[in-house]
Formats: structure tokens, sequence, C-alpha cells
């Protein structure tokens, strides 16, 4: 029969193996490539039957037996085993057919999808696997990625169509060509040199290279090269593997980018940082607070913060690190830090902890901001308020010298000046009356009456000026003399007390004190209904210091009753001859309590006028 | 020497002690016109005036207190020292009680303000040569008031002028300033500073004390 004599042939001498088979499972022969590719007989075979050679738990199995019982036929891959027992995959194809008999049989072609196999005749094996890439295998056809196959010079004998989509370029144009068109202005030689390297030393290459399509665009090509050697061992081939990396690559240049960003801000930053581990070495710091302190990474690194701090600073972070150490709280810190030049670096420390999931303190990482600007500001801010002060008391002194100057000129020429005038009227009108003439004497008289009036007032306005007591007997006999006259006016009882009746201070201050004593009493007099002041003038190490206390109803200080108690400007006023002059002054009192006003200054006595 | 020999023959000697040269010269007009003074020196330094002193042998001293160097009070101390038979008047600008009672204290017979000067002086001169002390209204109403409770003087008041008692007694006859100067033929301001005399003269402090006074002393009256 000669289709029974053909099956034969093809049968026995078929690369593939073929198992005749009945659809229960019995195999009833099984060819050489069969008894080759499995390690059985053909004995064996029968034997075991389809249970014997199938991995009974590959899924697929009852797949293929289902579909094959329903259309007589199936196609696909399932897992064998064979007489080692090692399990591979098969690719069949398994066919349903009546034989002379009219009895169902089947047919299974296997193939070994594995492509290398020291076990099976590599050299075979191979060479039928390259015949079939040459001969455009389904499979090789159908992968997306990229394959070319080159000759050892080079030349391109096979692409397949993912080396096509990829690279734009159809295999009929670049047959015989040099893979090197796919190179192009920004390829890095390196790459290619390596490339070189590897094939030349008969190598397997793996990279990334910057390959140009068709069109010019570029794209990065995840590229594998694998010689291809004979039984001898000589290169025939080179078998090219590509992937377009291009997105892949774009998202990782994107993450490289932003962690060096991110690495960039950690150490740029316009302020420190730096992470502590439990006993307080350097762990981490970044390269703006390096600069700060002028040491390079390594010398600090390992070493405790305390090392870099001055004395007064360390003591203080010991007992609060320990502390955070416990909590996971260390509150924000002013510290000094000591720069490798030695100088000093006024910092603002903000930490925070970092635990593992167990709570346990992993390390405490911290922000540090450079105080110098702000100390720098608070230094020119003091010195500033400083100067504004010296300013106000030379102002004071100044003030000072003109209203003694003032007073000193309608005492010493004015006053005198009235005085002659008066004494020559009056010796006017003693002849006048000599004469008898009544209405020029009465015009001299009323002329005398205006002198007087204005020699008055003069002396009023000198006092006003400049008590002349302060000077001819000193501030607290001035103040004496106030206060019996102010008794004598208001029927208020004045104590005056000081230890240093010969006290001398400087003139603007004694000046000061006794406009405040002044006005301390006006105020008492207008205000309070009190019956006793009593007024005290120390001189202790700390300055001057007043205090006129009265006995009267008092009033709240900042309660808007108090604005009445200010009329005349008199708290205010108070107050602001005090700071000029470089003092304080306060005021207390509560109603039904009295009230006491409280002048302090720093003032050294001077040496007798 | 001494100030109440009664020889008649034998001039006052006088020694003007102040640092103003025209108050001065006043002085010695005023001093001068008194025919049984006379003026033997005249300085404005308290240093000076113990030279001159020493030199002139005056009988009164008319002293300033205010001056440059050796104030007055200083310098009266040195010249008590050197002849308490000396008579030191006081001549000052300030009536502060200080200033009176430290140059009493000095050894000063009298005390009279440079403002009531002329009238005033004379006074203290005559008191002092007939060896009796002297404190001009103004410093006498202070210096009461100081001794007594609330200022109630107690010593006669200052002697008013001529005009001041006029107007005086328009005040108390119930005139208002106005009226006043109408009927004095003088300015308004020339009566408010009258009044402002008067009230300091007498150590009174309104209006209703001035009426007082006037009921008091029956001067409203007249």
């Amino acid at each position: 029969m000669e289709n029974d004599e053909r099956f034969r042939l093809m049968f026995e001498n078929s690369s593939d193996a073929i198992l005749l088979a009945w659809p229960d499972g019995r195999i009833e022969s099984a060819n050489p490539a069969a008894c080759r590719l499995f390690g059985y007989s053909e004995e064996g075979f029968r034997r075991l039957g389809r249970a014997g050679v199938t991995d009974a738990t590959d899924p697929n199995l009852a797949v293929a037996l289902a579909a094959r019982s329903r259309t007589g036929s199936w196609r696909g891959t399932l897992r064998y085993v064979r007489s080692d027992g090692m399990v591979f995959p098969g690719e069949i194809v398994v066919s349903d057919f009546r034989d002379a008999c009219g009895e169902l049989r089947t047919l299974v072609q296997l193939r070994d999808v594995l492509v290398s196999s020291d076990q099976r005749q590599g050299k075979h094996l191979l060479e039928e696997q390259m015949r079939r890439l040459q001969s455009r295998d389904d499979a090789l056809a159908a992968i997306s990625q990229g394959v070319v196959i080159t000759g050892v010079d080079g030349r391109i004998t096979y692409v397949n169509p993912g080396f096509e989509a990829i690279t734009g370029y159809p295999m009929t144009e670049i047959l015989g060509r040099n893979c090197n068109f796919l190179h192009g202005a920004d390829t890095e030689s390196e790459t290619k040199r390596q490339i070189r390297a590897a094939l030349d030393a008969g190598k397997t290459f793996h990279g990334e290279i910057l390959n140009y399509r068709q069109d010019g665009s570029s794209f990065w090509n995840g590229l594998s090269i694998t010689p291809v050697c004979d039984e001898s061992g000589k290169i025939t081939q080179f078998v090219g593997v590509q992937r377009d990396i291009t997105a892949r690559k774009a998202i990782e240049d994107q993450l490289k980018k932003y962690s060096e960003e991110v690495e960039d801000l950690y150490q740029n930053a316009p302020c420190g940082y730096h992470s502590l581990d439990q006993s307080g070495a350097l762990v981490r710091i970044n390269e703006t607070e390096l600069k700060w302190l002028g040491y390079a990474r390594s010398e600090v690194l390992g070493r405790k913060l305390v090392d870099f701090m001055a004395p007064e600073s360390a003591d203080r972070f010991q007992r609060e690190f320990g502390q955070a150490c416990e909590t996971g709280v260390l509150p924000e810190t002013e510290m000094e830090l000591i720069c490798r030049d030695g100088s000093w670096l006024p910092v603002m420390v903000f930490s925070s902890a970092v635990h593992d999931r167990d709570g346990n303190l992993l390390n405490l990482r911290a922000s540090v901001q450079d105080m110098r600007g702000q100390k720098k500001m608070e230094k020119d801010r003091a010195q500033q308020a400083s100067r504004l002060t010296a300013m106000s008391r030379r102002l004071v002194a100044a003030q000072e010298g003109i209203r003694r100057r003032l007073s000193a000129d309608l005492h010493d020429r004015t006053s005198p000046n009235l005085a002659a005038i008066s004494i020559n009227l009056g010796v006017l009108a003693s002849q006048l009356a000599v004469s008898e003439s009544a209405e020029i004497a009465d015009c001299v008289e009323d002329t005398r009456a205006l002198i007087d009036d204005t020699a008055v007032s003069i002396r009023e306005i000198s006092a006003e000026l400049r008590p002349p007591l302060i000077d001819y007997a000193g501030l607290l006999p001035a103040m004496e003399n106030y206060a019996h006259s102010f008794s004598k006016r208001t029927g208020i009882e004045v104590r005056v007390a000081c230890l240093d009746r010969y006290l001398r201070l400087e003139s603007e201050i004694e000046s000061m004190l006794f406009r405040i004593f002044q006005e301390a009493l006006t105020n008492c007099a207008k205000h309070s209904k009190a019956t006793l002041a009593d007024v005290v003038l120390e001189h202790g190490p700390e300055g001057m210091a007043l205090s006129v206390t009265d006995n009267g109803k008092g009033f709240s200080p900042g309660a808007p009753g108090a604005e009445s108690f200010g009329k005349g400007l008199g708290l205010i006023n108070m107050r602001e001859m005090a700071e000029f002059a470089g003092g304080r002054c306060t005021v207390e009192s509560q109603p039904g309590k009295g009230t006491r006003i409280h002048v302090r200054i720093q003032a050294g006595g001077r040496g007798e006028l | 020497m001494s100030a109440d020999s009664g020889v008649k023959a034998v001039k006052v000697r006088v020694l003007l002690v102040d640092d103003h040269q025209m108050f001065r010269d006043a002085l010695r007009t005023l001093l001068e016109r008194v025919p049984d003074l006379e003026v033997v020196g005249e300085t404005g330094d308290g240093a000076d005036a113990l030279r001159l002193a020493a030199l002139t042998a005056p009988d009164i001293v008319c002293m300033d207190i205010g001056m440059p160097g050796m104030n007055g009070v200083e310098a009266t101390r040195h010249l008590m020292a050197a002849n308490p038979a000396l008579k030191v008047i006081a001549l000052s600008t300030f009536a502060e009680r200080l200033y009176v009672l430290d140059m009493l204290a000095a050894g000063a017979a009298a005390y009279v303000t440079k403002a009531e000067a002329s009238a005033e002086l004379l006074r203290a001169i005559a008191a002092v040569r007939s060896n009796r002390s002297y404190l001009c209204p103004d410093v006498a109403t202070m210096i009461a008031g100081a001794v007594a409770d609330r200022g109630q003087t107690v010593v006669e008041p200052a002697r008013l002028g001529a005009r001041e008692q006029q107007v005086l007694l328009l005040v108390a006859n119930g005139h208002t300033s106005t009226e006043i100067a109408t009927r004095m033929n003088i300015a308004l301001s020339t009566v408010e500073v009258h009044r402002r005399n008067i009230m300091r003269k007498l150590g009174l402090h309104s209006v209703a004390e001035l009426t007082r006074y006037v009921i008091s002393r029956g001067l409203d009256r007249h």
C-alpha cells in the first residue's frame, strides 16, 4: 500500500517524535526520534502509555484531551516526562483518524521546544535551530523583539519582523549590510567600542545603545549579541536580540533626574541638614552645613555632634538629647557650633525623630538654620537702641544746658537790671514828690508796680527752667524747700527722706528727679485727696531711686479713670522724662490704696559744685 | 567805729558787693542821696570783698548771694569772723527760705530782696544802724508762714504803695478791674499787675481772701 509505505518512511525518519496511539491513551508504536527524545524503547512506550510520559499536573492536559475528543485534533504545548525524570515542554500536534479497520486512532507529533540542551546532541539540534531561524520560523517571526543575524563579517543575513518594526528598515534593504547603519550622531563611541571588544573576544554583549531608525529618530536599544560557534568552536554567526527600551529609559532618566534633584536639594538647600544615630554621632550631613563648618564630610561623619559645639551648647544638648532619645521629642534649640577655623556659628536646630515599626528610635533628623544674620540684626538693633539712648541722653543734657544758661541769664542780667531800674525810678519818684507833681508820681508808681510784677514772673520762669536752689544747695534741700511751700499751699504734709544730705548728681539727672518729684506732688494735689506724701531719695550701687508715695484714693492703672489722673500729661511726662534721661519710671496704684511713683536711674555722683 | 555813735560828722561807711555793675550803680545813686551814708567801695566778687573790707573798714556791707567764685553766704561768714561788729545786709534776687536762713546763720543782720531794694534797703540800713535785725516784707511773710501753720500771716503785712492802696479799696468796694482802670486812668493790664502785687505782698491767693482781708481791716467802710 503506497500510503502505508509513505507513512512508514516518514514515521521512521522524521526528526520529530511521532507516537501512534489510541484515544484512551494506550500507545501502539513510537518512532526512533521519540525513543531518542524520551529515552524509552518502543516497548517502554507501550507499557507506560500516555499517563506514563505526560506530566499529570499540567492543566493543559485536560484542555487538550477535551478539545481533541470534541474536534478530533489539538495543537499546543504539553509538559512531558523523560525516562531520567526531567520534565520538558513539548509542542504537539494531535489528530484523530480512522484506520483501515475503521477504528479511531490517534497520531501525536511532538517536538521539544527547549533550544539548547547539551543532553540532546547539541550540535545537531543547534544546526536544526539555526536552520529554523534561517527559514523564518513562525515563533521567531512572531516575537516582538528584534532579532538580527549576521555572519562573522558583520553582514546581515536575517532580521525578523520585530527588527523591521523597531528600526523601520525593511529586511530587503539591509540584507548584506553592516549593522552600523543603526548608529548616529549621539551614539556613544564607548558603547560601540565595548561591543566590538566583546565580539572580538567571542563573548556575549549585553548593554544599551542609542540607535537611529530609518526616519532619523533615535531610540534606546537594549541589545544582546551572542556569537554562535560550530562544533570546532569557530564563530560562524552572531545573533542579536534587541528591544526598544526608550520608554523605560525615559522613566529611568526621569527617576534619576528626580533623585538627583532631591539629592541636590538635600545637599545644597539654604539650610543645613544632618542625621544623628542613637549615640548622637553624625551619620549624614549635607554640603551646606559642611560648608558652614568648613569641614570635609569624612572629618565629621561618625563623630558626635557635641564635639562640634561650644561648651555651653554642648551641656544643654547632652541633657536634651538624652530626653529626646526617650521621648522622641527634641525642642528646637539654639546652639553655637564651632567651625574648623575656630569661629562660632550660631544656629537654630529643628529636630525630628525617625522610628522603626516597633517604635525604636532609628535616628534624629535635623534641619539647621544659620542665625548669623539674625544675631547680627539683633546686635545692630541693640546698637541702634543704645545709640538712641545715648542720643536722648545727650539731648536731655543739651536741653538742661540751655535751661541752665537761660536761667542764669535771667538771674544774672535781667533780674538785676529790673531791680536797678526800680531803684532808679524810686530815686526819681522821691524827687518828683518834692516837686509835687502828683500825676507823674502816680505814673512812676504804676511803672514800678509793672517792674515788680515782671521781676516776679522772671524769677518764676527762671525757677521753672532750673530751680536755682539745686545748684545753690543740692537736690535734697531744693526738694525740702519745694515740699515746704507745697505743704503750705495745699495742706498736704510732705516728708522728704534721704540718707545723704550732700548728695550731688549729674545736673540733668538732678533736674529730671526734681521735675518728676514736682509733677508727682502736683498730681497728688490735683487728684489724690491725700493728706500725706512720703518722698524717699536713695542712692545705691545700682543708681538713684526716687519714690513719691501718697495715702490718697489711688486709681486703677490702665483703667479709663487713669486717664483723668494723667491730666496735664503728668504720668506720661514723668515716664518720658525718666526714659529720656536713661531711667525708668513706674506707677503703682490701686483704688483706695494710694499711689506710688517710683523712678530708677543709673547715676554716679559728682564732685561738689 | 560804731553805727550809733551819734557823731553826725562821721558818715556810715557802706561797701557794695554785687556782681552786677548796673545794679551797683543804681544802689550807689540811691545811697549817696542819703546824707550820712558813704559808699566806700564796691566789688562783684566775694573774695575781693574780704580784701576791700579789710582795706576800707566799712560799717555796713550790702551783700549779694549768687556770685561767681566765693558766694555771698561764705563771704559773710568770713567777714563776720573777722569783724563781729560788722553789719551785713543780704541783698538777693531770691526770697527762698533756705537762702534767708543760710544768710542769717552766716551772720547777716538783714535780708532784702532786690525787687524791693530801694525803700526796703534804706529801712534795713536804718534798722541795722540801731542794732536791730530786719527782713523785707516778702521775706518776712515767707518766714512767718514757715513758722506758723498753713501760712496764716501773723506779722504786719507788706507796706502797700499809695496806688496799691487805691486799687485795694476799689477792689474791696466791689469794682471790677475795668472800672478801676477807667477810674484811675490806667491800662487794664496795669490794674491786674497792681492786684497781683497786692496779693503777693499780703500773702493772699484769691479774691475771696482779698475781700476777707479788706473786711477784717475795716477798709471797706472807707
